[in-house]
């Protein structure tokens, strides 16, 4: 238990010095909060000593441990922003990801099977690796790769996509084809999803505009939307995401403050 | 696994204790509760699950409400929450909320030690270990968790279990000298098995009902603060499968035993008169 404390001390030391500077844009992992299942009826937490990972299924409403399985070594649930969302978990809520903490010189990925906890799949990949989504039927998992040495805390990084069906990268870095050389920096902050297995994500940076990442968790592609404001001021930390009809709206206190045609990727 | 389900699989163990007579040296408690009901708090908002890890056990308070885990403890050795009763009946969690009792069963009569982790419900944090050399389980705890109460287990047998109900001083470990009986009829064995339990609102009392190991049942009635007890004969004119179907409720200042719907017995609390 202390020496899962200490690892979280560093790596969120770690995260929050990175953040400061714009560039470590990894969460990290999840610590009890879990995440909720499709249909909000279960909430899967993994919860580590360091040593093993005890990861259950939790009736909402009731808090009855539902299933129960444990993994040696240290796992966690992704968070995919810094504003404490997780991720993981597939649309059809039948496959789980868990992952060991980025920043060391291998990081390893799980599948496990969401009902029974059955593991379906493992990889570990040399480097510093973090997860960044998932397809909504779960064959396809989105990393986020950083390309820097593991004492630089600037990291400049690509997104890449995994396939857990042949355990393989696809290769190269899935960037918008629109503006291929424009190098990804900044940090999530809030994300959404869309039942057409988009994800939605609300970057900022420093000195410069945030934008929406939207990334195509089916068919491989994504596109940064700037947004516009000039840059990534302090509230933009409380800015919420969510999906109504085609349109994405930027939410912060109770008010609309920005929207974005899914399709057209205009903003309105 | 559902209620029922978790329920019917408590009850065939309890019917294979029976006809074992001593089997698994589990003797007439039932031992820990396997990970996924835990214990409920008071108000309902949180439960505690102690579930394995390794070679350790986790013990986790859990947000009923919304799920999600608020506290955990990592203990090594296998702990679990205390069953009170066959029909998954838990205990451990005193009424105030401020002592949380985690124990590991001991492996058999003999070779033998029952460990306790006493917890600070609200921080998971541990306040105390206790170490009895001996068969012990869990009966109950007082309102606020200072005295708690265990079953055990002397000897077994073929022809039954040999068992005491002992307290326990649980701010300094130590046992109460003697056991607790009814005392008004300090020579009568305790003999049975616990098939269910309720207790009163403030938790000053414990009652189980206990099916006899010859036949028939009593309803062994513990006040928890003043380390007394007093055993009641019950006849329910039930089968011994159909007795590890009755339910207990307090109504004012009776104890109603019910059986699919209907009150079969009624016990007055404070004189312990059956009514039928």
């Amino acid at each position: 238990m202390r020496r899962a404390l200490v690892l979280l001390t560093i790596l969120g030391a770690w995260a929050a010095v990175a953040a400061a500077d714009g560039g470590g844009p990894s969460p990290g992992l999840d610590f009890g909060n879990g995440i909720v299942a499709p249909g909000g009826k279960l909430r899967y937490s993994a919860l580590s000593d360091g040593r093993t990972t005890v990861l259950e299924s939790v009736v909402i409403g009731t808090g009855r441990v539902r299933g129960v399985t444990y993994f040696k070594g240290s796992w966690g649930i992704p968070r995919v922003t810094f504003g404490g969302d997780t991720g993981g978990l597939s649309r059809d809520g039948g496959n789980l990801v868990l992952a060991t903490w980025p920043g060391f010189p291998k990081t390893r990925f799980l599948l496990v099977d969401a009902h029974t906890f059955q593991l379906r799949g493992r990889v570990r990949l040399p480097g510093s690796w973090s997860f960044d989504a998932i397809s909504p039927d779960g064959s396809l998992m989105y990393l986020i790769h950083y390309l820097g040495s593991p004492s630089q805390i600037y990291q400049p990084y690509d997104v890449r996509a995994f396939d857990w069906n042949t355990l393989k990268l696809y290769p190269g870095a899935i960037v918008d084809r629109r503006e291929p050389d424009e190098k990804m920096t900044g940090q999530p902050l809030a994300r959404t999803g869309s039942p057409s297995g988009w994800a939605y994500t609300l970057y900022s940076r420093v000195k410069k505009p945030p934008f929406v990442h939207a990334l195509d968790t089916i068919h491989r592609r994504a596109f940064c939307v700037d947004l516009p404001w000039s840059h990534s001021g302090k509230w933009i930390a409380s800015v919420r995401l969510r999906v109504r009809g085609g349109t994405l709206e930027l939410r912060r206190g109770g008010r609309t403050v920005g929207r974005m045609n899914t399709k057209t990727l205009k903003l309105g | 696994m559902t209620d029922d389900m978790n329920r019917a699989l408590v009850l065939a163990v309890f019917v294979a204790a029976i006809l074992a007579g001593s089997a698994g040296g589990a003797g007439p408690s039932p031992g820990i509760a396997p990970g996924s009901a835990g214990v409920l708090s008071h108000n309902g908002k949180v439960r505690y699950v102690a579930l394995r890890a390794g070679r350790g056990t986790l013990v986790e308070a859990i947000s009923t409400g919304d799920g999600i885990v608020r506290h955990m403890r990592y203990l090594k050795g296998f702990y679990g929450i205390p069953m009170v009763a066959y029909d998954g009946s838990t205990g451990g969690l005193a009424r105030n909320g401020k002592r949380l009792v985690v124990y590991a069963p001991s492996r058999g009569i003999g070779r033998d030690t029952t460990r306790y982790v006493v917890l600070d419900p609200r921080s998971l944090r541990v306040r105390s270990r206790i170490t009895l050399t001996g068969n012990f389980g869990f009966d109950a705890l007082s309102p606020d968790g200072s005295l708690m109460y265990l079953i055990h287990l002397k000897s077994a047998n073929g022809s039954g279990f040999d068992y005491e109900v002992r307290a326990l001083d649980v701010n300094t470990g130590r046992l109460f000298p003697d056991a607790i009986v009814d005392r008004r009829e300090p020579d009568e064995k305790m003999t049975g098995i616990p098939l269910t339990r309720v207790g009163s609102d403030d938790a000053s009392w414990a009652y189980t009902l206990y099916a006899k190991q010859s036949a028939g049942a009593f309803v062994h009635a513990l006040h928890t603060t003043a380390r007394e007890a007093f055993c009641v004969d019950v006849p329910l004119n039930l089968g011994g499968d159909e007795l590890g179907h009755v339910r207990m409720r307090l109504r004012g200042g009776s104890l109603l035993l019910r059986f699919r719907g209907r009150t079969v017995a009624t016990i007055d609390t404070r004189s312990f008169e059956v009514k039928r």
